[in-house]
C-alpha cells in the first residue's frame, strides 16, 4: 500500500509557491506547456511567468532601451510614435525579433512612427499577430507592413483608424488591402474596421469619381475577403458631403472597368459570410481610437 | 555522535545525527544559531518545524539518510549547471522511494524540501510532478491534480489561441 494523502479539489498547487511552480513548469516540453496553460487561470499565470511571458509592452523612444535589454516576450505591443532614430530595434535585438516575435496584438499609434523600422520588425510578427491596429499612422507605415510579401498566418482583426492623410490615399489603401496580392497575405481576416475622413479640408473636396472610387474600393475589399470576413465597420464623414452627393452622383462617369467591378461586387454580395456590415456616415468625437480587443 | 532533535508540526520527535541534519540548509542554520547562543557546547539542539507533519518529515530524513554521502548541492545549482540531481538521473533507490507516493504526498514533500533547503530532494520531486504533466491532455492533468477549470466565457478558447504564439515551435 503506497503512501497517500488524497488531494482535495483544487488543492494541488494551492500552497506551492510561485518559484516552485516555475521550477516545475519551466522544463515542460512545448505541448505539455500549452496544455498546462489551459488547466486553470492561476496555473496559466504561473506557467506564463515561468517563461517570462508578459502581456503588455509600450514601445516608445523613451522605453526602447529598457525593452531591448529585458528578457521578456510580449503578447500585446503598443508602438507609440516610435521614431527609432537613436535605437534601431532590429539591430539592437540582433534581428531576433524578440519584441514582436510573440506579439498577438500590435497597436501602432502616431504619425511619427518609423515606417522602415516597423516594416523590419513586423516580419517577425507575421506568424503570431492576431490583431493589428493602425491609428494615425502615415501611409508609409501601412505600405511597409503590407509590402512585406509575407503571409500573416494568424491575423484576424485589422483596424485602420483616422489616419491623417487625404482621402485619395485612403482609397488607395483600401484598394491595396482589397487587392489580390495583399489578400493572399491575409488568409484569415475576419474583422475589418476603418474610420477616415472622406473630406479633407486641406486637400479640398473630392470629385464625384473619387467618391465613387472610394465606395467601390470598400465594396471590392469586402468582396475580396468574402470567404473569411465576418464583421466590417466603416466610419466616414460622408454626411458632410450630403448636400453635394446628389450633384456628385449625377456627375459620376464610370469607366468600363469600374462598371465591371461594381457588377461583380453586387452579384457577389450574397456570397459573403458577413454577420455584420456597419457603415456610420458621421464621425463623432470618441468614436475612435479603437483599442485592442 | 552529536545529535539533534527535530520536532514535526504534530509533535513527533526525530533524533538524528547533526552531520545528517546539516545536509538540510535550514537545519544547518538552526544548529549553528543554537551553538552560537548556547553556553553549553554539549547541549543537544531541538528544532521545531511547524510547517511539516511527522509523516513528511520522516520521508525527508529517510531521503537524507540514503543520500548522506552525496555532495551537497548549492541552492542555485539550476542557474549554474542546469538541473542538478534530477538532470543527472535519479537512482533506482529514488525511483523506488517515490513510486508508492500519491501526488498529494509528493506535493507536501516539495514544500518540505523547499522549506528545509534540501536541493536534491526538491529536484527529484519537482521532476516527478513535471513527469505527471508531460504528455497529458488538459483534462487528464485536471483529473490527475484534481483541478477545476475556472475559465469563464471564451477565456479558455482565448488561451488556446494564445498557445499559437506563446511558445516557439
Amino acid at each position: 500500500m503506497g503512501r497517500q494523502n488524497p488531494m482535495k479539489q483544487d488543492d494541488a498547487f494551492k500552497y506551492i509557491p510561485p518559484e516552485l511552480c516555475f521550477e516545475i513548469f519551466s522544463y515542460l516540453d512545448i505541448e505539455s506547456f500549452r496544455a498546462i496553460r489551459r488547466v486553470s487561470k492561476r496555473i496559466k499565470i504561473l506557467a506564463d511567468a515561468s517563461r517570462n511571458l508578459s502581456f503588455n509592452c509600450d514601445l516608445t523612444d523613451t522605453t526602447i532601451a529598457t525593452i531591448v535589454h529585458s528578457t521578456e516576450s510580449f503578447s500585446r505591443v503598443k508602438v507609440h510614435n516610435f521614431g527609432g532614430e537613436k535605437n534601431k530595434i532590429v539591430s539592437s535585438t540582433r534581428g531576433t525579433g524578440r519584441v514582436f516575435g510573440c506579439a498577438q496584438a500590435i497597436h501602432l499609434i502616431g504619425s511619427n512612427i518609423n515606417a522602415v523600422e516597423i516594416g523590419k520588425m513586423m516580419q517577425y510578427a507575421v506568424g503570431s499577430v492576431n490583431e493589428l491596429i493602425f491609428q494615425h499612422c502615415s501611409s508609409a507605415v501601412l505600405t511597409s507592413v503590407f509590402d512585406l510579401q509575407k503571409t500573416f498566418e494568424s491575423l484576424r482583426r485589422l483596424s485602420i483608424c483616422h489616419n491623417y492623410f487625404p482621402s485619395r490615399q485612403e482609397t488607395q489603401i483600401l484598394e491595396n488591402i482589397g487587392s489580390e496580392n495583399v489578400a493572399l497575405q491575409l488568409p484569415h481576416l475576419e474583422v475589418f474596421k476603418i474610420s477616415y475622413e472622406l473630406v479633407n479640408i486641406a486637400y479640398g473636396f473630392l470629385s464625384p469619381n473619387d467618391v465613387f472610387a472610394n465606395y467601390l474600393a470598400v465594396a471590392q475589399l469586402i468582396h475580396r475577403y468574402k470567404e473569411t470576413l465576418r464583421t466590417v465597420e466603416i466610419l466616414r464623414n460622408e454626411m458632410l458631403l450630403a448636400p453635394f452627393l446628389f450633384l456628385f452622383f449625377s456627375d459620376v462617369r464610370l469607366s468600363r472597368y469600374q462598371r465591371d467591378q461594381m457588377q461583380k461586387c453586387v452579384e457577389g454580395f450574397n456570397e459573403t459570410k458577413l454577420d455584420s456590415l456597419t457603415i456610420v456616415t458621421l464621425l463623432k468625437e470618441g468614436t475612435y481610437p479603437w483599442t485592442l480587443g | 555522535m552529536a545529535l539533534v532533535r527535530v520536532i514535526s508540526s504534530d509533535g513527533a520527535a526525530f533524533l538524528v545525527s547533526q552531520r545528517l541534519a546539516k545536509r538540510s540548509g535550514k537545519l544547518k542554520t538552526e544548529i549553528e544559531t543554537f551553538r552560537k547562543s548556547s553556553d553549553n557546547s554539549e547541549a543537544q539542539p531541538e528544532i521545531r518545524i511547524v510547517t511539516i507533519r511527522a509523516e513528511i518529515l520522516r520521508l525527508v530524513l529517510q531521503w537524507l539518510q540514503q543520500h548522506q554521502n552525496d555532495p551537497v548541492l548549492p541552492a542555485n545549482q539550476n542557474e549554474q549547471d542546469g538541473r542538478g540531481d534530477a538532470e543527472m538521473g535519479q537512482s533506482q533507490w529514488d525511483r523506488d522511494f517515490l513510486a508508492p507516493m500519491d501526488l498529494g504526498i509528493v506535493m507536501e514533500l516539495i514544500l518540505a524540501a523547499n522549506h528545509l533547503e534540501v536541493k536534491g530532494l526538491l529536484d527529484i520531486t519537482c521532476k516527478l510532478v513535471e513527469s505527471k504533466i508531460t504528455g497529458r491532455t488538459v483534462d487528464e492533468i485536471r483529473t490527475a491534480f484534481k483541478l477545476k477549470s475556472d475559465f469563464k466565457g471564451n477565456e479558455e478558447e482565448q488561451t488556446r489561441l494564445e498557445n499559437r504564439w506563446c511558445v516557439e515551435n
